[in-house]
């Protein structure tokens, strides 16, 4: 931090008692403007004596301090407009003070301020004190201005709607192959078999493609991806679970997907990415093989629906031409 | 049972004795509030820390005028403190902006309360006694 300068400290000073003297000019114009106000109500109020203080309470206050002496029957009246003068002039000093501060909420702070910047209040400087010692002066935090959560925005963070839980349930399976560490790259790690399933489909999508196939997939043991052919069915109204029913009948949660899938092994290789195959074996001609003709197969599927297809059109435009031909 | 319930009764009025003389020493914080409220504009706001340090300058104030015309009166030899004793003191204590708005007020209450007072006792019947032929102690007598 840096020590400022003799002249920023002068100029900081001087900056302090112009903006003291130019509270002081605005406090005296409003108090000049608040005894003019004040003379005038007195004037106008002549026969009318109704006060905001209690006289009671005024009474109990002078009474401590003056055991001895005696009040005269216009005394705790005196005493009470006395009193309704003062919170009044007190309170305008604060509230320029306020203003000065760009606020329009008058704090401890400001009638601190106030009794500090006006001679004749030097008296309750012991007042001020008191307050220090309890840490009072400090601004009270404004419980209007905190924003609450709505009602429906609270039941929808804890009720879940089916839209939501929907667009939850299409996150899951998660599609993102997941690689071993660099460290540990023979070694074989247990995916979810939706994972796997996943990353079979990218691998045959890619030799469609007739791309290099730079990641190899080497199942120890057939699997049967057929088996699968759940239904997902959510749970309506409010309540939070999903279930999702398998083919036997079983319901189970989302996530237990062992349970989802029966049929699939937990016996396989993570694929690879493409910067580390060296610390690979080479593919063998088996498994090649087994590819090409998964291949071929998809490929003859294809050929053999377009084929289909093309000749249901084609039945269904003679169709159309004999029905015209008729009428 | 009869005297726990009678002891419970009177700790709790001695309670509410203690407190009540706790509250003495200042004056109701809603009424503070409302003359506050009188002296800043209708967008101002008043902090309730504002209204306690009001509260306890409020009864500070009337101690220390109070005192200063208290011993006035004792200089003087009189045991009544009267408005007039509270006007020099503020006038002594630095508050002459007060003074000229409160001996306006004071001898505008003087006489209102002089002319209650006035009225009250012309509406007092008063008993005289009816003097014939110079002997005061005679009275009429009819035929």
């Amino acid at each position: 931090m840096a020590i400022p300068t003799k002249e920023e400290v002068e100029q900081n000073e001087e900056d302090n008692t112009f903006s003291r003297l130019q509270l002081l000019a605005q406090q005296r114009h409003a108090m000049e403007e608040f005894w003019r106000r004040s003379q005038e109500q007195i004037e106008a109020s002549a026969g009318n004596h109704e006060h905001i203080l209690p006289i009671d309470c005024v009474k109990n206050v002078i009474r401590p301090k003056n055991d001895a002496m005696m009040l005269s029957a216009d005394t705790p009246t005196f005493v009470t407009k006395l009193c309704e003068l003062f919170v009044q002039e007190l309170t305008l000093r604060a509230w320029v003070c306020a203003n000065s501060h760009n606020r329009d909420i008058i704090l401890g702070t400001d009638i601190a301020e106030a009794i500090t910047t006006t001679e004749s209040y030097h008296f309750l400087g012991n007042v001020l004190r008191s307050h220090k010692a309890l840490g009072s002066t400090a601004p009270d935090i404004d419980t209007s201005a905190r924003k609450h959560i709505k009602l429906d925005q609270m039941t929808s963070l804890y009720h879940p709607t089916q839209e939501m839980q929907a667009s939850r349930l299409a996150g899951y399976p998660p599609h993102v192959p997941i690689y071993p560490p660099i460290g540990q790259m023979g070694t074989q790690h247990k995916l979810s078999p939706f994972t796997f399933m996943m990353q079979g489909e990218s691998l045959l999508n890619m030799k469609r493609e007739k791309s290099l196939v730079n990641e190899v997939m080497v199942c120890t043991n057939k699997m049967s991806i057929n088996n699968f052919d759940g239904a997902t069915s959510i749970g309506g109204g409010s309540s939070s679970d999903v279930a999702i029913v398998v083919q036997q009948g079983e319901t189970t949660h989302p996530f237990s997907s062992q349970n989802a899938c029966p049929s699939l092994e937990d016996n396989y290789v993570v694929p690879m990415p493409t910067g580390h195959v060296q610390s690979f074996s080479p593919p063998t001609n088996i498994n090649v093989k087994k590819l090409h003709q998964e291949e071929k197969n998809i490929y003859s599927q294809d050929v053999a629906e377009e084929d289909m297809s093309n000749e249901s059109l084609e039945g269904s435009q003679k169709d159309e031409d004999l029905f015209l031909h008729e009428k | 049972m009869s005297e726990g319930f009678d002891g419970t009764e009177n700790g709790g009025g001695g309670g509410g004795g203690g407190v009540g003389k706790e509250q003495d020493r200042f004056l109701p914080i809603a009424n503070i509030g409302r003359i506050m409220r009188r002296a800043v504009p209708e967008n101002g706001k008043i902090a309730k820390d504002s209204k306690e340090s009001v509260q306890e300058c409020v009864s500070e104030f009337i101690s220390f005028i109070t005192s200063e015309a208290s011993d006035k009166c004792l200089k003087e030899k009189r045991k009544t403190i009267n408005g007039d004793d509270l006007i020099w003191s503020m006038g002594t204590l630095g508050f002459e902006d007060y003074v000229e708005p409160l001996k306006l007020y004071l001898r505008l209450y003087r006489e209102t309360e002089g002319d209650t007072k006035g009225s009250r006792a012309s509406e007092l019947p008063v008993k005289k006694d009816v003097v014939l032929n110079g002997d005061p102690g005679s009275s009429f007598e009819g035929m």
